[in-house]
């Protein structure tokens, strides 16, 4: 069964390289290979979902990283450049555990709803987006299934270059300068990232050498909470988290995601929105607070967590202010970002698994607003929100019912996907810190209110046909449309009823996260948590 | 009852809104999608009648179990039903409404297209609103009491091409939103707050469930009674905004945009009364905040006289009705404000319930009245363009003037027993040895607000179907009365009307009930010999109010026609100028921050970064310039390079 792993990494790859090799001398037979190449992607991680799922990791593993299925290359393997004697060598290792494998379906869910899509869409080179999407793919699944930090590393790196071409290739006139402040943005984060990563080698190096795999690191991070030698971990973490934050758009390192979201093609958006924005918070969840719980509990929760605050009303405040459908939505990432952050540094199980599945809710419901935003402008011509057609309700009831839905579902509105996300980050912070939270339910108000905005005056009131009007397209949502958005519909509702089925695939994972953020914490005594410490005993945090 | 029976309850109409939205997006049957609406509020009504007849009290809360919904960490919730006097009371006031209210909208809804989309959401109200009624966990009640506000959204806005009900649905939403933001924040701070004394050996885990909460709350209250103070204010907020009391209240007025059943039902008899079965629900906990509940008090003493006084100058007979029920839940929550005087929680809530199931009868026979007027005057309900109905509508004028009557106050119908039932704890509340005074003033203010409500109720009334016969052209030649699809239902709430206030009151039917709600004191006997004077001076209030109206619009036509240059008239027609006054001080500066935030962004952050990129390519230009391709500058570099480490070498 472990084998699916690489399995999984290489069939887009295989696929997007098939597809940019060949597909030009016969565009006809490869119309819809990128979709079967999704798709198959797709099946193989329902497979390793299902397999997960009724899966028990070891009892005995004590680190915060335990994969229940893990894959080691032995045929890829380097020696260690420095410290060990022994002879050990490190290995190229995947693995994946709860909180992975719901990234790694996000991931496969939106890519393939982006490849359906843009056989609609994408007017040009519509074959070379596709392969150049699953390569994205790649990329990003190998960070999603890393387990050693090399491998992660190499993976958030390689995603940048099909992205680059993918913003700049298919984008607007000014989405070339936009993909360049991508990447320039993101490469200024990558070198302290590297540097963090070595520094965090070299700082768990013992006796018995020096290791890159993330579980043996978790462990010997878990040693070190425990004995409380942890003074030196900050400026690997904040070299970490400046590098992470980029990638995230934590403010005020937030400046490339307006620009490169509404320069994109909105396909190519709901992939960057979806699923690109998670990996930052996923490098969060799976190296920072696992592999420095220290420095995180000192300067997490008031340091990041306030800066989530502020980015849930920033972001609020800022998509208010917008008149573009694309920047408005920007922003409103920026927003539920916020509400992220604020989960993943309260560092209890609650904040981090409602986290981990809000980074799955978000993806899932941004990328179909996006989605839906390309399906809009092809119907409307523009993006702006004050030009253009008014009161669409009337014309295109169908999509105006997905839009309906799919801002609802953003807006927080309970039943739905989203609301589960926020009331768990929402309560792993106010057992943190109260204050926090309550001002964290502000961006309720101000989330609701651009978005049921945005729904009247788009949908709302007598239809006024504008002037503009690019490519009129004169009928509703069509059957690849209605696909897409019932399946992403479907997957709202499910988390939305029984979030409980979702969340025991990630609750082993934030549960081990959080016992060793507590360990950290109780041998911090400066961390002025003391007082909150009587009412966060270990043993709530270890029921079953 | 089997517990699956009990389930039914909010089940059934879960399904045939799930039936009527399909039938809605594929365009099935077109005009039948009223028949699964119908038959799953009749379920619903049926077994929850049943339900409240056969459930035995004395035995203990029944909590009916569901699922597990959430469980993660020390957050963990269960969707259970909390079967108890409570809910089970305005369970059955919600579906048996919910039935007649249906029933009537099949003939209200006939030719409009959206007719399968009228009865998913109606449907889905429903379910919510049982729901919101029967969860045994606050999150729970959360998540419902957000429900029936989207499908209160939905219903306000659901004629979407309207430009006044798009806007109207999207205010409705948002106000609604600012006071969930502080039910949501109030119950994260009950979850820190439980946190804080609960014994995790001995105690259930689930801590948002009310048993816990209540069990609870004394602790806290004792150990840090600030932070209580902060939820109970966050909770009664919360209410504020459903119940639309004042300052929230502004949403309601125009949520009568929406569909005239769908104003009867969720805007008048059901929804709108979910803050006063949260403050009724809380009431365990609210008691050992007594500042806050009469703080409650005062919200709800100045909502009702505030909405009274904009009601008696309003032109729209729907807008009368929207402010009277304003005006009506802000008795309700003077009545369970008066749970604030010590030891008078258990009768306060149980007068607030009263006259709650009392309202929802004649308010709804009121609300369907006015669409029976909408429907034959072709959708003008502007009291200024006709008069003298009674001998176009008789059935209707009939029907509403029961309505009207019970609304009043006049004994000995439904509304009369509330009332006296609110101003009588009022009166006991004003014996508090704190609170006293305060009491004293609102029940003042609750007999001035009695009176006008008999006048403004009456003014309406006469206005629209005394004096001369006037027709807006609107309503074509043949004005015609409602059929009996719309009548039937109007006859059942008016039989309501008049004999729910003598059934539950005076026969101490209600007290029985209401004896067994948990948590609270038994009850303790009130029925002195102030009962009488009471009830003569609310009477005599009521019948005064009515002859007041008489004068002013009958007897004095002229005045009532031609618009007043009164400074106060003029105010009040514009509804004191509150909504400008939001739109002033409150949207707009909001939406200039914004604005100012959104060019802070990308003006400042966004130049800033813009900037030192362009410093660092400039700066790689620079070098770049060196790199000139000639091999002579290469030399003479060279060369110079080269002399200048010689002399450094040798001079040093």
């Amino acid at each position: 069964m472990t084998i699916i792993l690489p399995i999984l990494i290489l069939t887009p790859l295989i696929g997007g390289f098939l597809l940019l090799m060949f597909a030009q001398r016969a565009e006809d037979s490869f119309r819809n290979f990128g979709i079967a190449a999704g798709g198959m992607t797709f099946l193989f991680s329902l497979m390793l979902a299902l397999w997960i799922s009724g899966q028990q990791p070891s009892a005995d593993s004590v680190g915060s990283v335990v994969p229940s299925i893990e894959y080691k290359a032995e045929w890829l393997s380097i020696a260690p450049p420095y410290g060990d004697e022994s002879g050990s060598r490190w290995y190229f290792v995947l693995g994946c555990d709860g909180i992975g494998n719901l990234m790694v379906l996000l991931t496969t869910i939106v890519t393939l709803a982006v490849l359906i899509f843009s056989t609609l869409t994408v007017k040009t080179k519509n074959i070379n987006y596709a392969g150049w999407l699953l390569l994205a793919e790649a990329g990003l699944l190998s960070v999603f299934l890393a387990m050693d930090v090399v491998t992660f590393y190499i993976g958030f790196e390689l995603t940048l270059i099909p992205l680059f071409v993918l913003i700049a290739g298919w984008g607007n006139s000014s989405a070339l300068m936009a993909g360049r402040r991508f990447v320039l943005f993101t490469l200024a984060g990558s070198i302290p990232m590297i540097v963090a990563i070595i520094g965090l080698v070299a700082f768990y190096s013992n006796e018995s050498g020096a290791t890159i795999s993330i579980p043996q690191l978790s462990v010997r991070a878990f040693d070190s909470a425990k004995s409380g030698l942890m003074a030196q971990q900050g400026w690997i973490f904040w070299m970490m988290v400046f590098g992470l934050g980029i990638k995230t758009a934590v403010l005020p390192l937030h400046s490339w995601l307006p620009t490169t979201y509404s320069a994109s093609h909105p396909t190519t958006t709901a992939l960057m929105a979806g699923v690109v924005l998670k990996l930052g918070l996923f490098g969060f969840i799976r190296i920072v607070i696992p592999l420095l719980p220290g420095a995180s509990v000192t300067f997490g929760p008031y340091v990041l967590g306030t800066l989530g605050v502020v980015a849930i009303t920033y972001g609020a405040l800022n998509a208010l202010a917008q008149t573009d459908l694309r920047l408005l939505l920007a922003y409103s990432s920026l927003s539920h970002v916020g509400f992220i952050t604020l989960g993943l540094f309260s560092l209890n199980q609650e904040g981090l698994g409602g986290a981990a599945l809000q980074m799955f809710n978000h993806g899932i419901t941004t990328a179909a607003m996006f989605l839906l935003i390309d399906s809009l402008i092809m119907r409307r011509g523009t993006h702006c929100l004050t030009t253009g057609s008014h009161g669409l309700g009337s014309v295109f009831p169908r999509l105006s019912l997905f839009f309906f839905f799919f801002v609802a579902a953003g807006a927080g509105v309970p039943g739905l996907n989203n609301f589960v996300g926020e009331v768990l980050t929402l309560s792993g912070m106010v057992l943190r810190h109260p204050v926090h939270a309550v001002a964290g339910t502000l961006g309720v108000v101000l989330g609701a209110w651009y978005a049921f905005r945005l729904l009247q005056k788009l949908f709302m009131g007598p239809y006024e046909r504008s002037k503009i009007h690019g490519e009129s397209v004169a009928y509703d949502v069509g059957m690849r449309e209605t696909a897409v958005f019932s399946a992403l519909a479907f997957i709202c509702i499910f988390i939305g009823v029984v979030p409980q089925r979702v969340l025991d695939t990630i609750r082993p994972d934030a549960r081990r996260i959080a016992i060793v953020c507590f360990t950290a914490m109780k041998s911090l005594p400066e961390t002025a948590d003391i007082e909150k410490l009587s009412s966060v005993s270990l043993s709530d945090i270890e029921l079953p | 009852m089997s517990p699956t029976q009990l389930w039914l309850i909010p089940l059934a109409p879960l399904v045939a809104m799930i039936i009527c939205a399909i039938g809605s997006i594929m365009g099935l049957f077109k005009h039948r999608a009223h028949i699964p609406c119908w038959i799953a509020l009749a379920i619903s009504a049926i077994l929850s009648v049943w339900a409240l007849w056969t459930t035995d009290f004395a035995s203990g809360v029944l909590v009916v179990e569901g699922y597990t919904w959430l469980s993660l960490g020390r957050i963990q919730v269960r969707t259970a039903m909390q079967l108890d006097v409570l809910s089970l009371f305005q369970l059955t006031v919600v579906t048996v409404v919910s039935l007649l209210v249906a029933i009537y909208s099949q003939a209200y809804m006939k030719n409009d297209p959206g007719y399968a989309r009228y009865f998913a959401i109606f449907s889905g109200f429903v379910f919510s609103m049982t729901m919101l009624v029967l969860a045994s966990n606050l999150l729970v009640m959360y998540v419902f009491w957000e429900g029936v506000g989207l499908c209160s959204y939905l219903l306000v806005g659901y004629w979407l091409q309207r430009p006044s009900a798009a806007k109207a649905a999207t205010k409705a939403f948002m106000v609604n939103r600012v006071a969930d933001c502080a039910f949501l924040s109030g119950i994260l701070v009950l979850t820190y707050a439980v946190g804080l004394v609960i014994n995790t050996e001995t105690s259930p885990t689930e801590r948002l469930n009310f048993a816990v909460i209540f069990d609870l709350a004394p602790v806290i209250a004792a150990n840090y009674p600030g932070l209580l103070g902060f939820v109970a204010v966050c909770l009664l907020i919360g209410a504020i905004g459903k119940s639309a009391q004042f300052p929230l209240h502004v949403w309601l007025p125009d949520a009568m945009e929406g569909p005239t059943p769908a104003s009867a039902l969720i805007h008048a008899a059901t929804m709108v009364t979910a803050g006063v079965f949260l403050l009724a629900r809380m009431s365990p906990l609210l008691e050992l905040t007594p500042n806050v509940l009469v703080m409650a008090a005062w919200i709800g003493g100045i909502t009702a006289f505030l909405a009274a006084a904009i009601a008696l100058f309003q032109d729209d007979l729907k807008r009368v009705l929207a402010y009277s029920t304003v005006s009506q839940l802000g008795f309700m929550f003077m009545a369970i404000g008066a749970g604030g005087g010590r030891g008078l929680i258990s009768i306060a809530v149980l007068a607030g319930m009263f006259h709650l199931c009392t309202h929802a009868f004649f308010k709804a026979l009121l609300f369907l009245g006015a669409g029976n007027v909408m429907h034959a005057m072709g959708d003008v309900i502007d009291m200024r363009s006709f008069s003298g109905l009674r001998k176009v509508l008789p059935k209707t004028y009939f029907l509403f003037g029961l309505g009207a009557l019970a609304l009043a106050g006049i004994p000995p119908l439904a509304g009369f027993w509330s009332k006296d039932g609110i101003l009588a704890i009022l009166f006991e509340a004003s014996k508090d040895l704190d609170h006293g005074t305060s009491f004293k003033a609102l029940f003042g203010v609750a007999l001035v607000t009695a009176f006008m409500t008999a006048v403004y109720t009456f003014r309406a009334f006469f206005r629209t179907f005394h004096g001369p016969l006037r027709l807006p052209h609107e309503a074509g030649d043949h004005p015609h009365e409602a059929n009996w699809v719309q009548l039937s239902p109007m006859i059942v709430l008016a039989v309501g009307s008049m004999v729910a206030g003598v059934a539950l009151g005076p026969t101490g039917l209600l007290n029985n009930l209401f004896e067994y709600v948990p948590h609270i004191p038994k009850l303790s006997e009130h029925h002195g010999h102030e009962g009488i004077w009471l009830a003569a001076v609310s009477s005599l209030v009521s019948i005064s109010g009515v002859a007041v109206a008489w004068v002013t619009t009958l007897r004095r036509p002229e005045e009532a026609a031609h618009p007043s240059r009164n400074p106060l008239v003029v105010a009040g027609a514009n509804r004191f100028y509150i909504d400008e006054v939001y739109d002033l001080f409150l949207v707009r500066p909001i939406q200039a921050f914004a604005d100012l935030v959104g060019v802070f962004d990308s003006g400042f952050v966004g130049m800033f970064w813009k900037r030192l990129l362009s410093t660092i390519f400039s700066t790689g230009e620079l070098f770049r310039r060196m790199q000139t391709g000639l091999l002579p500058h290469y030399a003479i570099a060279l060369a110079v390079g080269s002399l200048l480490i010689i002399a450094v070498v040798v001079l040093s």
